[in-house]
């Protein structure tokens, strides 16, 4: 490996896209290479400062005035305006993603027409595009695969069922439901002390643990089943899934398939699902991110607090008040204190079931002959002569079945050259027999020279 | 979520009150969003509200059993690139006439003191970040500013897996090369000067 190749590998390994035989190479590259040593480092430093961007941003205060007066007058602000004038434009660049389609599209029939072979590739490209387009109101979609109602947060349940009976009754009966929701929150937070394991909860932590997992498969359906049962059998469920990919055809290498889980464990379980998981497919790389949100989690519980404190003074002014215009104005700041509760308590029971439920990246990707990432050298000469042997059946296995295809083609080919070669048999027997000619006519063309 | 359900149904039938108290969490965020995309508070805050206002308009398609936080900044990411590819042309075009014009886009950012404070860094990183492509741009700053997972990245950007990865890694590389590309410049400037 030079060091040219080593700079595009180190981007793609810091993306996590690298298999595990380029990860053995560079790393084994890296050992010894200074300049590479400093790229990754470079690399890494870079990530690390654009992680700093993202830290300590507050939207401003005018951001949710503005959305507001926008949503009460019903106007649109002055950038979709914008967004309207530069319809025409959209117009033209739409007639031109057209055109270009047409062309794509015919190019594709015609080399489709030419070559049964190219099939197979046009079709992916064809897919590839139709995932490219951007819908905002195309909502993401999470589909809850073991059955959602019996989604196991009971405490998160109990205290949100309450606000969602009240609806949007008289004021007294919210003080009750509200009193009830600070029971419920209560509640789940005792429960949510009593069931965590994690040494950060005995200290009365809120930490939240993510993890990230990416497993190479050799038998994908097996495997995905394994991970299916393991979530369940854990008290987990999957709320979000994502498949994408063909399944690779026999002899075919690279990736087919891939499956992407969003998995919520109990965070107990977490560890347990992780070393259990290393029993489905290879683990190509597994991380586990810790998010400590005990601060803001508490700064939540004494903002409630406070509103709910002046939820009740002001439930109290009502008593005394004696115009409906009073009793109106009351209500109405009732309803904007009686949003903010519901908002902090929605953060807290929130916290609660991200805390109470590690989230888990699960992503399986179908591969021909899923390895370990660390390998022998004795492993890696066999992965590679395994590929190497791979290949050479694949293509030959192509070779006939591109044989087979061109057959039509080929017929065509022979024909022609049949006929290029009698016309040109024809044409040196003609030169023959006029090479032999001359001789006795030679007279006859002296004679016309010299008129 | 049983309560964003509820304020859902409320923001829908037009409650300002219940749309704010929606977006109470996530409204810093896409803010985050939108200043990292676009390198300027104002031009951030008119996307933000612009990101908001698709968010409201919207809450009709938004089915019950999604979360509602990645589904609104899913929508927020949308309008960032709608909003950057609107003006791709009009800012390509005065790119090139600065460039043509013989100025040096990335010198034209002041050149640090040998001890560069942090903050300087970060702002020429902005800098860089500004002349990302936007679909490059989107994905770095959703993973490596914003901290998503390649599966959240890939989730907002309704991308598969690889190909996010592929952008992330080739977007790095730009700003590397962006942020190298400067700091030979400084060298060049201090050492004639």
């Amino acid at each position: 490996m030079d060091c040219k190749d080593c700079k595009e590998l180190i981007g793609r390994y810091l993306a996590d896209a690298l298999d595990e035989m380029q990860t053995g190479e560079l790393r084994a590259h890296i050992a010894h290479c200074e300049d590479c040593a400093r790229e990754e480092a470079q690399l890494r430093q870079l990530i690390f400062d654009l992680g700093a961007l993202g830290e300590d941003i507050r939207a401003p205060e005018s951001l949710m005035q503005g959305v507001r007066e926008a949503i009460l007058h019903d106007k649109a602000p002055a950038k979709a305006k914008r967004s309207r004038r530069s319809w025409s434009s959209w117009r033209i660049a739409g007639a031109a993603a057209a055109a270009v389609a047409v062309v794509l599209l015919s190019g594709t029939l015609v080399l489709g027409a030419l070559g049964s072979g190219l099939g197979a590739g046009a079709s992916q490209a064809a897919t590839a595009g139709s995932s490219d387009g951007y819908a905002a109101d195309d909502a993401y979609v999470e589909k809850s695969m073991l059955a959602p109602a019996a989604a196991p947060e009971p405490t998160f349940m109990a205290a949100a069922e309450v606000p969602a009976e009240e609806g949007e009754s008289a004021s007294v009966t919210a003080d009750s439901a509200m009193r009830d929701t600070g029971a419920g929150s209560g509640d789940a937070v005792t429960s949510s002390n009593s069931q965590a394991q994690s040494t950060g909860e005995e200290y009365g932590l809120k930490i939240i643990r993510t993890a990230e997992v990416y497993v190479h498969s050799d038998n994908f359906d097996e495997d995905r089943d394994a991970i299916t049962a393991l979530v369940q059998e854990l008290g987990g469920y999957i709320t979000s899934q994502h498949a994408s990919g063909t399944a690779l055809e026999p002899g075919e290498n690279g990736y087919g398939r891939s499956l992407s889980l969003t998995v919520r464990i109990p965070s107990d379980s977490l560890d347990a699902f992780l070393s259990q998981s290393e029993g489905v497919g290879v683990v190509q790389e597994s991380s586990i991110y810790e998010e400590d949100v005990t601060d803001q989690y508490f700064d939540t519980e004494r903002r409630l607090e406070g509103y709910q404190t002046q939820y009740d003074r002001i439930l109290a002014l009502m008593d005394k008040a004696e115009t409906v215009d009073e009793l109106i104005s009351i209500e109405s700041e009732l309803n904007r204190i009686y949003y903010q509760i519901e908002s902090l308590t929605g953060s807290l029971q929130s916290w609660d079931a991200r805390v109470n439920y590690s989230t888990v990246y699960y992503n399986l990707e179908e591969v021909r002959r899923a390895s370990p990432v660390s390998l022998t050298l004795w492993e890696r000469m066999q992965v590679s002569l395994q590929n190497t042997w791979d290949s050479i059946v694949l293509g030959s296995q192509n070779f006939v079945v591109w044989l087979y295809g061109a057959l039509p083609a080929l017929g065509l080919l022979l024909v022609l050259a049949g006929v290029a070669g009698l016309t040109v048999a024809l044409c040196l027997r003609r030169h023959r027999r006029r090479a032999k000619a001359p001789k006795e006519e030679e007279p006859a063309d002296g004679d016309k020279r010299k008129r | 979520m049983e309560t964003d359900a509820l304020l859902v149904r409320r923001a829908a039938s037009g409650d300002a009150d219940a749309f704010e108290a929606l977006v109470q969490a996530s409204q810093h965020r896409i803010y985050a969003l939108c200043l990292r995309m676009t390198g300027s508070p104002q031009d951030a805050q008119d996307l933000a509200q612009e990101a908001l206002l698709r968010i409201y308009r919207s809450l009709s398609s938004f089915r019950e059993q999604a979360n509602f936080d990645t589904w609104a900044y899913r929508i927020a990411t949308n309008a960032c690139i709608d909003e950057l590819r609107r003006r791709k042309r009009s800012e390509l075009l005065s790119m090139e006439a600065l460039q043509e014009a013989g100025h040096e886009l990335p010198s034209q950012a002041p050149c640090p003191e040998e001890a560069a404070i942090r903050r300087e860094n970060l702002e020429e990183l902005q800098r860089a970040i500004l002349q990302l492509p936007a679909d490059q741009r989107a994905a770095v700053v959703l993973r490596d500013v914003q901290g998503l997972s390649y599966e959240q990245v890939a989730n907002a950007l309704d991308l598969n897996l690889n190909t996010v990865k592929s952008r992330i890694c080739r977007g790095r590389q730009r700003l590397q090369g962006i942020l190298s590309q400067h700091r030979n410049n400084c060298a060049k400037l201090s050492s004639n000067g």
